[in-house]
């Protein structure tokens, strides 16, 4: 799977949510989208959901940020 | 229960939030003509009673207004927490709220037992329903993160604040009942910590990252902040003991110094180091923290702070300079994010197919940053100039009401000039769908 990296912090809001969406516009099957960012981001949840992306998401602890993957659901 | 599926669908229309924004700057210009009516000798005592008329003016009408408005929007998007019926029950919060903060102004201006009365009937159960209704609606989402412990300590505050207000305001409007003085201490203590420095502890977790892009606060720094400070609130009020007072308030003034710092290292640690006005009201705004606190600190262990009253500074310094200061700034930073949020709303819920081209205006664009500049330059010179009529009565009052006149005018221009650039763009929208 080809993996587009897209790191948001210190972008300030709402440019995260922008970016990432501006990437999945381009997002082609088979590609993923990992996501850097400082805060989680509550907002893209329901706009990945309603567009039929599926993501994952997890906090890591050591670098205190959220990483959150993103695809196209049924690939 | 999923709290991000739930924060499109129960974000709250743009006027929500934007009615009690627009409130704001409204009640710093009352604040400023009741301070020039009474100029010459406002300030030399926090008895007097339009230096209450104006203290209540700024610390409901300008932060409470402020914060109730900011809760009604995050709680359901932050939060995933929402009251039912919450575009009423917003409306319905806004008008009593405004109606009550009007009575008491004027009760304090006009001295008049009546509207005393009213300010209490209307005031209490909308602040403490308000404060309850929060602690039910966050305590059912199962939320437990540190800005909705935050926020419902704050509400905890909030409702004991009301409470003491109530009671203090009864020895106004009824005969016969005489409130001891020692109970404005406490009542001056749960608003100033218990509700509004707890609530920024814990909102501010949220919103310096977000807007501000700073990393995050410490690990549990804020959810720490926040019990310490209603803990030695609690232990201040409750034991009747002089030198554990003492110590609970040093304990506190630590905590604000603490805070403080942490924040300012924060804003310093911006990866962006564009020119940015919130920046320097929160800068600005810490700077006035330490100094009240250290104020505080200086009356307790003098007694007295150079003759006069050093709990008229200190009040001035934590209300208008520290949350006045960090509220200005955030409105310029939550409005143009709100009109921007609203505008792209129909884009996000999937309502217009993704693609559609639609203009919304920058988010930096939404006010101009040259009135902004000038508002924060005569924001900070009401401060310094009300700093000083503490000290002078006279002349320098007239001054210092003046600077704030322009500062509030200007805060309300540039937030109308948000909420038309909304309109006019939200009208495109429609036509387009």
């Amino acid at each position: 799977m080809k993996i587009r990296k897209l790191d948001v912090r210190g972008l300030e809001a709402p440019e995260p949510l922008e970016k990432i969406l501006d990437q999945l516009d381009s997002l082609h099957s088979g590609e993923r989208l990992d996501v850097v960012h400082w805060r989680e981001p509550l907002l893209l949840y329901p706009v990945l959901e309603r567009r039929g992306y599926r993501y994952q998401s997890r906090y890591d602890e050591p670098t205190r940020t959220w990483l959150i993957s993103i695809s196209r659901v049924g690939v | 229960m999923n709290l991000a599926a739930l924060s499109l669908e129960n974000a709250p229309g743009f006027w929500v939030p934007l009615r009690f924004f627009l409130a704001v700057p409204v009640f710093g210009v009352i604040a400023a003509v009741v301070l020039f009516i009474d100029g010459g000798q406002l300030l030399q005592s926090r008895w007097q009673a339009a230096t209450l008329a104006v203290t209540h003016a700024f610390t409901l009408g300008y932060i409470a207004m402020a914060m109730l408005g900011a809760l009604f929007q995050m709680l359901p998007v932050v939060m995933g927490a929402s009251f039912p019926r919450a575009e009423r029950a917003s409306l319905l919060v806004y008008l009593l709220f405004t109606a009550g903060t009007l009575c008491l102004v004027f009760a304090f201006l006009m001295h008049k037992a009546v509207l005393f009365a009213a300010a209490i009937v209307i005031l209490v159960p909308v602040l403490v329903l308000f404060g309850l209704g929060v602690l039910v609606v966050i305590g059912r989402t199962g939320n437990v993160g540190a800005t909705a412990r935050g926020v419902q300590l704050a509400a905890v505050g909030l409702i004991v604040t009301a409470a003491l207000g109530g009671y203090l305001g009864s020895g106004y409007a009824f005969e016969g009942l005489a409130p001891g003085r020692s109970a404005t201490d406490y009542h001056a203590a749960w608003g100033l910590v218990g509700w509004i420095f707890v609530l920024i502890i814990a909102i501010s977790g949220q919103v310096i990252p977000m807007f501000l892009a700073t990393p995050p606060y410490p690990r549990r720094f804020n959810r720490g902040m926040a019990y310490l400070s209603i803990l030695f609130l609690c232990i201040g009020s409750l034991v009747p003991s002089q030198g554990v007072r003492e110590v609970c308030v040093a304990a506190v003034i630590v905590l604000m110094t603490v805070y403080a710092v942490v924040t300012l290292k924060l804003l310093q640690k911006r990866r962006r180091k564009r020119f940015d006005i919130t920046n320097w009201f929160w800068r600005f705004g810490q700077g006035c923290l330490v100094a009240g606190g250290a104020v505080i600190a200086y009356g307790y262990s003098a007694r007295t702070f150079a003759g006069q009253d050093g709990a008229m500074l200190a009040g001035l310094l934590l209300l208008a300079g520290f949350a006045v200061s960090l509220i200005n700034g955030m409105l310029y930073k939550i409005v143009p994010f709100l009109v921007w949020l609203n505008l792209r709303m129909p884009v996000l819920r999937g309502e217009i197919e993704a693609g559609t081209r639609l203009y919304t205006p920058n988010i930096h664009e939404v006010i101009d940053v040259r009135p902004m500049k000038l508002q924060f330059v005569f924001h900070v010179a009401g401060l310094l100039l009300l700093v000083v009529t503490v000290f002078q009565a006279g002349s320098w009052g007239y001054a210092a009401a003046a600077a704030m006149l322009i500062s509030n005018l200007l805060l309300l221009m540039n937030l109308l000039h948000a909420t038309r650039l909304y309109r006019k763009y939200s009208s495109q929208i429609l036509e387009v769908r």
